[in-house]
């Protein structure tokens, strides 16, 4: 299910602020088109749904989606996200940031917007560098990578926004690529179901910067080898398997990345993708403060 | 706008929002879709389209559309769309 | 009660029903008592990670209709500094209770000083209007915070409470009135196609549509046409800061607000603000004993400056003295007023040790010997 381009755009998008400011081929685009397409299938109205965003190319997202839009500063879009939901938690929230804004400058932010457990639905595009300011070293940076300040390659080990996300208590991680759009939609509108934090990392392309920089090819090309870098993970196994995934990489396509997956069961070096974890039972935090104040109203009563 | 109707789909082509990425036409599976000389697609195969929308999927600026007889949702009205304020 | 309490009931009373926060010395106290407040009248207490976060989540909770507060210390105020200035470009109304400690970095975490005056003012980047109320007792403590939440209602602009610790450690006996005069947020009279959340109006502001309703706009940091979206046009940025500057500038008499004590006759004036301003009273009547004619100007309104008043005061009086427990922050301030028409001295310390009476004295009686 596909819904038509220009009802997307008709529907859930700002056309007259098109067309973007995002570079040909960029896959922010498509994330953009996987948020509204989560948005109407789960039924929601827009009126009651907000995008918050950060800063970098991610952070411009906020500008061009028909909902309640912030575009905060760099890095802290889960802190004014957790004060929106708090005050408004009937509201969906979605939160859209980059990798350095998630993990690098808001890595605080992010850390106890999990460790809360409050209802934001997160989306991390994953690009594996700074895109805006001319593609400098992320987090995400794979060992080796060449960066604008990295010319002979990464030496810094890229974080692991899965086990990140496993330490820090959030409710559901899933990793998808801007390659496989059906399952990128489908994995966002399941996070939005989610009561509590639910995070999907996507993996996403700048073939104009990174990729240039690494000879990784054009933007379909680098989108390609997400396909043969990445793989479906079968959940029965991640069920059964006796330790958490360990990956040396955040799941960054431009370098290959050894898995350590589901000890003695499966051995796969490429990134899985799909639901990578669901805690079950988990409670938004602000419905549980919600409760805390009626049940106090109660009492007084 | 560019509509090119020949077969059971059609394709429409929404030149103001393009910006000539080259993505619809790489991921096409059925070679439907060409470059014009400054890298804008044009369907030139329409006729072996078979809607799989891949080129849809793909294109991150809402700038191609496959419409089949019986489309998933409405159709909007693009450049008036972008062009209303 | 003591001035963190005062604060806290103020917030409470004027309608305050969002709090995050992070703990720091000479504050606390105030998040202490709203933890337990604000679930009382079915508000949100929630504390974040760092005060980045808390004034990121204040502005929220603001956008989603709620009345919404911060409280901190130099430390975290320079943290906010960002999110501050966030909600300045942004005409997000909120408040930012700043209880004062000595010198930079740590300094001395549990004593008094009025260090942060100028970072009220200028702490965020770029050029910004602020509205900066000081109280001086408990009483002004509670009144100027319930006063902190209408002013940035009513202007949607971020307003800060800067106190100290003399005031916010004091106790005394305050009146509370049983309903503060509050003024809440309007909606927008118009539809949402006609709704501009960010009119360029003189002198005015645009209701501002709490997120959830019909009205579905963009809020941003970068600079922005009327309907918020980003802008670089040199001529619409200009008319913003038209809006910007003379939201606060058209309403100066509902703004500042300062008291007079003994000015009719006086030779020398103290203009002295927050606790300090207690000591400057008292030496007021100690001078006066003394036959030397010495009167009070405390402005509550400490940005924008009372500029015309001062103007005025300094064309009335031979000297002026500025106590302060700081370097002389506000004296910079005061001097360029004066523009030379009377002489301006501070009395000054930030060790930790509150001004006292006779030190303020012992000013005014050097002056007036000087003048005789």
């Amino acid at each position: 299910m596909k819904l038509q381009n220009s009802f997307i755009l008709r529907e859930y998008l700002r056309p007259q602020a098109f067309p973007t400011t995002w570079c040909p081929g960029c896959g922010l685009g498509i994330v953009m088109s996987s948020i509204a397409q989560a948005v109407h299938f789960r039924g929601l109205d827009k009126n009651n749904v907000a995008m918050v965003s950060g800063i970098g190319c991610t952070g411009r997202m906020s500008g061009y989606a028909d909902f309640n839009t912030l575009h905060t500063t760099h890095g802290r879009a889960p802190a004014f996200a957790t004060g929106l939901k708090m005050a408004r938690p009937d509201m969906s929230v979605i939160v859209v940031m980059g990798d350095g804004d998630s993990m690098s400058i808001g890595g605080n932010h992010l850390v106890h917007a999990m460790r809360r457990n409050i209802g934001l639905t997160a989306v991390v595009v994953n690009n594996a560098v700074y895109g805006l300011t001319g593609g400098q070293s992320s987090p995400t940076t794979p060992v080796g990578g060449r960066t604008s300040t990295a010319a002979s390659g990464s030496f810094e080990r890229p974080m692991n926004l899965e086990t990140l996300a496993r330490a820090a208590g959030a409710a559901f991680y899933a990793r998808a690529t801007v390659n496989q759009t059906a399952a990128l939609t489908r994995l966002i509108e399941r996070a939005m179901g989610v009561s509590g934090f639910a995070l999907v990392e996507v993996v996403s392309n700048c073939h104009v910067l990174y990729g240039r920089m690494n000879e990784l090819g054009d933007a379909s090309q680098m989108m390609k080898s997400m396909e043969e870098q990445t793989r479906r993970v079968n959940p029965v196994l991640l069920r059964r398997a006796a330790a958490p995934l360990r990956l040396t990489s955040a799941g960054s396509p431009a370098t290959p990345v050894s898995t350590a997956t589901a000890q003695g069961v499966h051995q796969d070096p490429r990134v899985p993708r799909g639901v990578i974890f669901e805690r079950h039972g988990s409670r938004d935090y602000s419905s549980r403060y919600y409760a805390m104040l009626e049940q106090k109203a109660r009492a007084r009563a | 706008m560019d509509i090119v109707a020949r077969g059971i789909y059609r394709i429409n082509l929404y030149r103001e929002l393009c910006k000539a990425c080259g993505l619809c036409i790489a991921w096409c599976p059925q070679q439907v879709l060409f470059p014009d000389a400054q890298g804008y697609p044009l369907a030139n195969a329409i006729e072996r389209c078979v809607n799989c929308k891949a080129c849809e999927r793909h294109c991150p600026d809402f700038a191609i559309e496959v419409i089949p007889p019986e489309p998933e949702s409405e159709i909007a009205d693009v450049p008036s769309l972008i062009h209303a304020r | 009660m003591h001035g963190n309490e005062a604060a806290a009931e103020g917030a409470i009373a004027a309608g305050c029903r969002f709090y995050a926060g992070y703990p720091i010395t000479p504050s606390t106290e105030i998040a202490e008592i709203l933890s337990g407040r604000l679930p009382e009248v079915g508000g949100v207490f929630i504390q974040m990670e760092d005060e980045i976060a808390s004034m990121a989540a204040i502005i929220g909770a603001s956008l989603g209709g709620l009345k919404s507060a911060t409280a901190t210390s130099g430390p975290g105020f320079s943290l906010m500094q960002e999110n501050l200035g966030f909600a300045v470009a942004s005409e997000i109304p909120c408040v930012v209770i700043n209880v004062q400690r000595v010198g930079p970095s740590t300094g001395l975490p549990t004593k008094a000083a009025q260090g942060d005056v100028m970072q009220a003012r200028w702490g965020t980047h770029g050029d910004h209007p602020i509205i900066v109320l000081v109280p001086s007792s408990v009483q002004e403590a509670y009144v100027l915070t319930v006063r902190a939440f209408n002013l940035a209602e009513k202007f949607r602009t971020p307003v800060i409470v800067l106190m100290d610790a003399i005031v916010a450690q004091l106790k005394e006996k305050v009146e509370l009135p049983d309903t503060p005069q509050v003024v809440n947020r309007p909606l927008p009279a118009e539809s949402p196609e006609a709704y501009k959340p960010f009119a360029f109006t003189e002198g005015g502001v645009a209701p501002l549509a709490p997120f959830g309703r019909e009205y579905r706009y963009h809020v941003t940091g970068l600079l922005h046409d009327e309907h918020g979206f980003p802008t670089e046009d040199a001529e619409v940025v200009s008319r913003w800061w038209r809006h910007m500057t003379s939201k606060i500038d058209a309403h100066l008499d509902e703004i500042l607000q300062w008291e007079e004590a003994l000015l009719d006759d006086a030779e020398i004036a103290l203009v002295a603000y927050g606790g300090t301003a207690r000591a400057a009273a008292h030496a007021v009547t100690l001078a006066r004993a003394q036959g030397t004619r010495a009167g009070l100007f405390k402005p509550l309104t400490i940005w924008p400056f009372p500029e015309k008043a001062m103007r005025e005061l300094a064309g009335r009086v031979e000297r002026i003295i500025v106590p302060e427990m700081n370097l002389g922050q506000i004296r910079l301030e005061v001097e360029r007023l004066a523009g030379g028409r009377a002489a301006v001295e501070g009395v000054n310390r930030a060790d930790g040790l509150a001004i006292t009476p006779e030190q303020i004295l012992a000013a005014i009686m050097k002056v007036s010997r000087l003048a005789a």
